[in-house]
């Protein structure tokens, strides 16, 4: 009896060592494998865009809802966030003139981050102007600004300015590589990627709460909206079960999407689902901003590899074009396993001899 | 199929990371040897489970929840903020409702009355500028629906009338908000406009007067 125990003790042990390792295993492969910084480098561009421009219309009412008399003076804001943890450098600004420099400080931040010059300190300051704008005015805020927030925390974290910048560029001048692959564009790039995963599921979960969700009807409460339309789709009054199929497929969209798009095989499908979701926020609901902040978020799903193929000319030489290549190495091998070199395949700098190595 | 399984390898993140490792060993190297070191990764490792920590417990943390759920979000609530990565994401939910607007009227010393409303999509423009002042009007309906600060929403009330009043140089202004609700399909398929006149309801705010100083 005691020796079967012992078994028994010992079967349990070696499970959990077993488990334990390939879990150890399979957390450091995912967080600290080195990245190509090619997808972090391109979400940097566009999100810097969308955070120059969010910001930049800000200037066409900047005082009425930052200034001493603004919709929310700075007293009701601090009333608000009294027992709460939140900063805003706007808040340091009594007097339009300091104001006003502050902002110009802001856009030229993002305009730089754009371009990608100075990345790195750039990027600090970006986030940071980003935060400060929402804690000035709350009252204002939807889920752009929460999408800008998360992208401008990441980017911070990453060297997102390896391509597509001006640091590149002027590195490629004095013959650096600047595009290195690193650990931290992959803790970057998986950061977004887990934040997207709660986003989208919390946004299914808290539609299992609505009515309308149930019956069907909650894609016409988007569609009859009438401060929210910008296309006029209420021609689908007339076709319920439309209505119906689109708002069953928005939830189970967002409450698989943390599921399935870590799989190979369905990632591309669910994000075919979000281009059609988020395109249907930007032309129907007037949330054009929102819809693209989410798409470039999205990005980060996409990988370097089909970023270069579409960003970098394709070599031409016979039969080894980076397409032949993508097609022969996805059909004779695991596309993630630890030998792919599809890198190489499509990618310039890939043609020196290179040896793969097992993780 | 073979294109379709080149499109997943294209479009696979995991075999992006792990191709990036073969991509150049010499260029990988000094980077891979930082982030062998054991305590890096475990420190690192450990931020790594509490930021995703925190992630979740904020939208669970948002009513209707549990009890279990505060009291962790109390926890997290100092990093979510400052991060601000305080969110619900509950888009939408829980149920897509009718939209507010805020309607004021300003009376002027020479005893004129101008009324306006916000959002107003010919005033208010590009979209996004439409867009921010739709969020102020949603804010303070969603205040005066929170019965248990209803000191903020006098605040807010007042802040906005008083921005009215300054920017066109009136002596008062009279805030109501205005419910826009849904119409249903069949009233959509009776040929009934979105904006009839029965969508819309108005009440009056508390503290909608503000007297010039």
């Amino acid at each position: 009896m005691f020796a079967r125990l012992r078994l028994l003790y010992e079967l349990v042990c070696v499970y959990v060592r077993s488990t334990m390792s390939a879990a150890s295993e399979q957390w450091n492969r995912f967080w600290f494998s080195p990245a190509d910084p090619t997808t972090l480098s391109l979400i940097r561009v566009l999100a810097g865009t969308m955070l120059l421009y969010s910001h930049a219309v800000w200037t066409l009412d900047f005082e009425a809802f930052f200034g001493e008399q603004s919709w929310l003076t700075r007293d009701v804001v601090n009333q608000m966030f009294a027992d709460g943890y939140t900063w805003s450098l706007l808040s340091w600004c009594r007097t339009p003139a300091s104001l006003w420099t502050l902002h110009l400080l802001a856009l030229t931040t993002f305009a730089l981050l754009t371009i990608g010059l100075w990345t790195r300190a750039v990027s600090v300051l970006a986030f940071l102007f980003t935060v400060s704008y929402a804690y000035r005015t709350p009252g204002a805020l939807y889920g752009l600004d929460q999408v800008n927030g998360f992208l401008s925390l990441y980017l911070m974290l990453g060297p997102s300015g390896s391509r597509f910048s001006v640091d590149a560029w002027r590195a490629k001048r004095v013959g650096q590589s600047h595009a290195r692959p690193s650990v931290a564009a992959n803790i970057a790039v998986r950061l977004m990627q887990c934040q997207l995963c709660v986003m989208y599921l919390f946004a299914g979960l808290s539609k299992l709460q609505g009515q309308t969700w149930w019956t069907g009807l909650a894609v016409w409460g988007g569609v009859a909206n009438q401060e929210y339309q910008t296309l006029d789709l209420t021609w689908l009054a007339n076709w319920p079960l439309s209505v119906n199929f689109l708002t069953h497929a928005t939830v189970a969209w967002e409450l698989s999407y943390s599921v399935l798009i870590w799989n190979r095989w369905t990632r591309p499908l669910v994000l075919l689902g979000a281009i059609g979701i988020h395109l249907g926020i930007i032309t129907a609901l007037g949330m054009p901003t929102f819809g693209f902040a989410m798409l470039i978020a999205n990005l980060s799903f996409v990988s370097p590899q089909l970023v270069r193929l579409i960003s970098e000319p394709v070599p031409t030489d016979g039969e080894n074009t980076a397409t032949s290549n993508l097609l022969s190495v996805a059909n004779d091998r695991r596309v993630d396993g630890p030998n792919c070199e599809l890198s190489q395949q499509s990618s310039h700098s890939s043609r020196r001899q290179t040896r793969t190595r097992s993780r | 199929m073979s294109s379709w399984r080149a499109g997943c390898a294209l479009a696979d993140p995991n075999g992006a990371m792990n191709a990036a490792v073969t991509q150049s060993d010499s260029a990988t190297e000094p980077v891979a040897t930082v982030w062998s070191r054991s305590w890096l990764r475990r420190l690192i490792s450990c931020l790594l489970v509490f930021h995703l920590f925190a992630i979740v417990i904020a939208p669970l943390a948002v009513a209707p929840c549990s009890q279990l759920s505060q009291k962790m979000w109390s926890g997290f609530r100092p990093y979510l903020e400052v991060l601000y990565l305080n969110h619900g994401y509950h888009f939408f939910a829980p149920d897509p409702g009718p939209s507010h607007l805020v309607r004021y009227e300003l009376r002027f010393e020479d005893g004129r009355v101008e009324q306006g409303f916000f959002p107003n999509k010919a005033q208010h423009k590009p979209r996004l500028l439409y867009h921010r002042h739709f969020m102020l009007s949603e804010f303070l309906n969603n205040l005066a629906m929170d019965e248990s600060r209803p000191e903020l929403f006098r605040a807010v009330t007042q802040s906005y009338s008083e921005h009215l009043r300054q920017q066109h140089q009136a002596a008062a202004v009279t805030l109501h908000l205005r419910r826009h609700y849904l119409p249903s399909p069949q009233h959509v398929s009776s040929g009934k406009r979105l904006d009839a006149v029965e969508l819309f309801a108005e009440r009056p705010l508390e503290t909608r007067v503000t007297e010039r100083r």
